[in-house]
This record gives structure tokens, C-alpha cells and sequence, in this order.
């Protein structure tokens, strides 16, 4: 298995903590070269160095997903760099604030729906014309549990994570015959920074003891997806949400 | 079926929500029409209320919905059918364009039932929001509708969530409509032979017209749907099934 990446480039956003870290880990861990876009510049820095020191190559590049400007520039510093970007992790999202609709004001729903949603699409466009001129690419995006059973108070997060499933199904059909599979990852609760700024201790027990596996899952379940999505053995598999919630999510 | 009860439909002037708001008023409902086009010049031909709106625009959606409460002295129905079809591949979809088509669905949808809560919650009314089929598979070119679609199936299971057990927030999801809209996402000289082959793939055998999406839109507004909410009712003539 170590290995089926390499010769690869990848590029991860938000890879600064959580996920996204773990996706980054991961890939580079199987061989590819890993750039790392995010706006929090010290937490990306820190594992880009991780992932040099391990002996991947590794850069990162300061950028906000939401800005087709800094997109732009990012992905041409970070071919430059490392090369051809065949895998593109779409994970970088914020949570936004927890309001209900009635107080929910538009900055805020509109600063998650450019991050979670708009961003993944600024860079898919970005990296498409170096996938399609190589024939070969994988794009994963992030979608939830959320994106079907959503919590009340955070509709403009359950809205992009439900959009975000849409855009990869009419995206995949788009590149299909370009080599290019598109496919996103719906997790419940993971153990990162985002569940416990949002949830207290309690429910996050809750949480582990109703998940049928009895546990809640760690960024390094979503990142083993992302890898399999991102590898030749899921050559035939695009336009899919694949759930990655120890059972708690059963899509239709 | 709904004497003494006021609706808005957004995107009243033509295709579904002209359809769903000559329903409504066909079964005796009070009915405002918003659209960005058009909205007087139809609200005149079919007996409703015209306000020429921007559902994407706050300011706007707020003059809106008070206009309409102003008007008629309550809220009980919001049916979300205000959108437009933008259907271009990823590589040539210009920002502005995606999110123009973010803004009048997604945010538009999202606008238009904050707006109306407060109304909504004393009427103890309904939400019918519209999805698409498309929000459960896609079509090349169609990366921002499937998204926006999507989104607003998230968006009516949190507003149901919310606004439970007070208000009933549901959505549709038509499949081919014989709408100016759908009819525009089509258009080419081979659109006969596209129009043709969209309806073999329907096992009714025809296209839905707005009548059809706003019988059912009626369904989710009535009392047989009382235990109905965040859900999302196909319509499609069997064309996609879940």
C-alpha cells in the first residue's frame, strides 16, 4: 500500500489542523508530494515542516479558498514547486457561527457558503486544465452528516455540506471522460478542533455511545478514505458521497 | 382549501411559481407574487398581488415581506420558487456567474424565509421550498444548480428542525418541468430532439407541467400534510426515484 501515490502532487487545503492535517499526513505518508494551501499560515507551516522532516516533499502556501485571486497564485506557486497537481483535497471549511435562522445574519452565511462551498469550486477550477492535460485526476471534497441530518442552528453549514454533494455529482460527469474522478466524503463527528468548539464534552460522549462502532472518528478514518478515493484502486468510483461515520450514516 | 389564508411565492411571474400561485388562488388562498420581472403585469392577469422583487437583495426581501403583510394583515405561506438556470461546465464558469446562482437559490431561499419567520410562527404557516432532482444527481454544466439544489435540501431540514413544531418546512423536486426555464436550459437546434429524448426518459411518458408540481406544493401547504416536515417530495412522473 505505501507507495501507490508516489510520483503524485497533491494539494491539500486546510490542512493546518484536523483533517485536513490528516489527509496531508496520509498522502504524503503514501508517497505523494503534498502542497498545503490554508489561511492560518503558523498551523499550516507547522505541517508542511512535519511532513518534510518525515521526507515528503512538502510546501505551503498561504491563501484563502474563497478568493479566486489568491487560488490562482497558490496553485501556480505550488506547481511551480512541486509539480503537476494530480490530487486535489478540498478540505479546508469553517463551522460559522451558531444562530438560528431568524437571527442569522448574511455575512455570516455567506463567509461559510464562500469557504465550504465556493472555495472547493475556485480549486477544482483552478487545478482542472493541469489534470486534464495529464488525463489523470481525483478530486475529494468534504460533505457531512450534517448534509443529511443536520443540527438546528447551523443551516448555512448543513446547506453548503448538502450543496457541496450536488456540485461533485454535476462536476464528476463534467471530467469523467477526462480521467478525472470526482468524489466527496461525508463524516460524522470527528475528533478535531471543530466538534469542541460546537459541542460540549457531553454530547460529544453522546455522540460516541449512540455512533454504532461506539466511538466518534478521527481524522485519520477520513484521511484512509481520501487516500483510497485518491489512489487507481478508485479509478471506476466519481460523482459518490461515501459516508465515514462508523455506521451512523446510512445514505439512501 | 385555503380561504382567509396569504401566500408569497417568489418567482410567481412564470413557469412552476406562476403555477403554484394560480393554485392557490384557484382554492381561494390570497396570494403575492414577487419576481424580478414581470411581477405586476401577472399578479394583474391572475388575480394576485405584484411586487417586484430580488430575492437575493436583503433590503429588498425585508420590504417584501412586509409589503405583503402589510397588505393582508398576516403571513401563512412562503413557497420559495424564485431561480434561474445557469448551466456551464466548471472550466468556463465564471465566479460571478456561480455565485449570481448561489445568491437567488441558496441565499435567496435562505432570505426570504428569515424574512417571514416571525409571520410564519404567529400563523403557525408552512414553508414549501423548491429543490430539483438535480440535487441528487447531476448533469454536466450543472455543478452550481446541483449545489444550490442541494443546499436547499440542507437548509429545509435545519429550518424544520428550527422551526418545529410551529411551521411544517418541506421541499419538492420537480423533475422535467415544461417550464420557459427548463425549456432556456435546452435551447439549441437540436432542442426537439433533446425535448424528445428528456421525455422517453420519463416513464409517464410526458413532461410535468406547473400544474402538476403545484398540486403537490398544495399537498405540502394543506392539513392532510400535518405530520409532514423536512422532507423532500419528488416529482417527477417516475423520471428519478431516491
Amino acid at each position: 500500500m505505501s507507495g501507490r501515490l508516489e510520483g503524485r502532487v497533491a494539494l491539500v487545503t486546510g490542512a493546518g489542523q484536523g483533517i485536513g492535517r490528516a489527509v496531508a499526513r496520509r498522502l504524503a505518508g503514501e508517497g505523494a508530494a503534498v502542497g498545503i494551501l490554508d489561511v492560518n499560515d503558523d498551523a499550516a507551516e507547522a505541517t508542511a515542516s512535519e511532513l518534510a522532516n518525515g521526507g515528503a516533499r512538502a510546501v505551503f502556501v498561504q491563501a484563502d479558498v474563497s478568493s479566486a485571486e489568491q487560488v490562482g497564485w497558490a496553485v501556480e506557486a505550488i506547481s511551480a514547486k512541486l509539480g503537476q497537481i494530480a490530487i486535489l483535497a478540498n478540505v479546508a471549511g469553517i463551522y460559522g457561527r451558531h444562530d438560528p435562522i431568524r437571527n442569522q445574519d448574511l455575512a455570516n452565511w455567506n463567509r461559510v457558503l464562500s469557504i465550504n462551498l465556493t472555495g472547493p469550486f475556485l480549486c477544482s477550477k483552478a487545478v482542472l486544465p493541469g489534470m486534464l492535460a495529464a488525463g489523470w485526476g481525483r478530486i475529494i471534497n468534504i460533505s457531512s452528516s450534517q448534509a443529511l441530518r443536520p443540527r438546528a442552528r447551523v443551516a448555512p453549514y448543513a446547506a453548503s455540506k448538502a450543496a457541496i454533494i450536488g456540485f461533485t455529482k454535476a462536476f464528476a460527469l463534467e471530467v469523467a471522460r477526462g480521467g478525472i474522478t470526482v468524489n466527496a466524503i461525508a463524516p460524522s463527528v470527528v475528533d478535531t478542533a471543530m466538534p469542541r468548539e460546537n459541542s460540549s464534552e457531553e454530547r460529544l460522549r453522546q455522540q460516541a455511545d449512540d455512533n454504532p462502532m461506539g466511538r466518534i472518528g478521527q481524522p485519520e478514518d477520513v484521511a484512509a478514505l481520501a487516500a483510497f478515493l485518491a489512489s487507481d484502486d478508485a479509478a471506476y468510483i466519481t460523482g459518490q458521497t461515501i459516508a465515514c461515520g462508523g455506521g451512523a450514516i446510512q445514505l439512501p | 382549501m385555503f380561504e382567509g389564508k396569504v401566500a408569497l411565492v417568489t418567482g410567481g411571474a412564470s413557469g412552476i411559481g406562476r403555477g403554484v400561485a394560480e393554485r392557490l388562488i384557484a382554492e381561494q388562498a390570497s396570494v403575492a407574487i414577487a419576481d424580478v420581472a414581470r411581477a405586476e403585469e401577472v399578479a394583474g392577469e391572475i388575480g394576485a398581488f405584484g411586487v417586484s422583487a430580488d430575492v437575493s437583495d436583503e433590503e429588498q426581501v425585508a420590504r417584501l415581506v412586509e409589503g405583503v403583510v402589510d397588505r393582508f394583515g398576516r403571513l401563512d405561506f412562503l413557497v420559495n420558487c424564485a431561480g434561474k438556470a445557469a448551466f456551464v461546465p466548471v472550466a468556463e464558469l465564471s465566479l460571478d456567474d456561480w455565485q449570481s446562482t448561489l445568491d437567488v437559490h441558496l441565499t435567496g431561499t435562505f432570505l426570504c424565509c428569515r424574512a417571514a419567520i416571525d409571520h410564519l410562527l404567529v400563523a403557525k404557516g408552512r414553508i414549501v421550498n423548491t429543490s430539483s432532482t438535480y440535487a441528487y444527481k447531476g448533469r454536466p454544466g450543472g455543478s452550481i444548480y446541483s449545489a444550490v439544489k442541494a443546499g436547499i435540501v440542507g437548509l429545509t431540514k435545519v429550518l424544520a428542525h428550527e422551526l418545529a413544531p410551529d411551521v411544517n418546512v418541506n421541499a419538492i423536486a420537480p423533475g422535467p418541468t415544461d417550464t420557459p426555464g427548463w425549456r432556456r436550459s435546452l435551447s439549441g437546434p437540436d432542442f426537439e430532439a433533446k425535448r424528445a429524448q428528456r421525455i422517453k426518459d420519463v416513464p409517464l411518458s410526458r413532461l410535468g407541467q406547473p400544474e402538476d408540481i403545484a398540486a403537490a406544493v398544495a399537498f405540502l401547504l394543506g392539513p392532510e400534510s400535518s405530520w409532514i416536515t423536512g422532507s423532500v417530495l419528488q416529482i417527477t412522473g417516475g423520471e428519478f426515484m431516491l
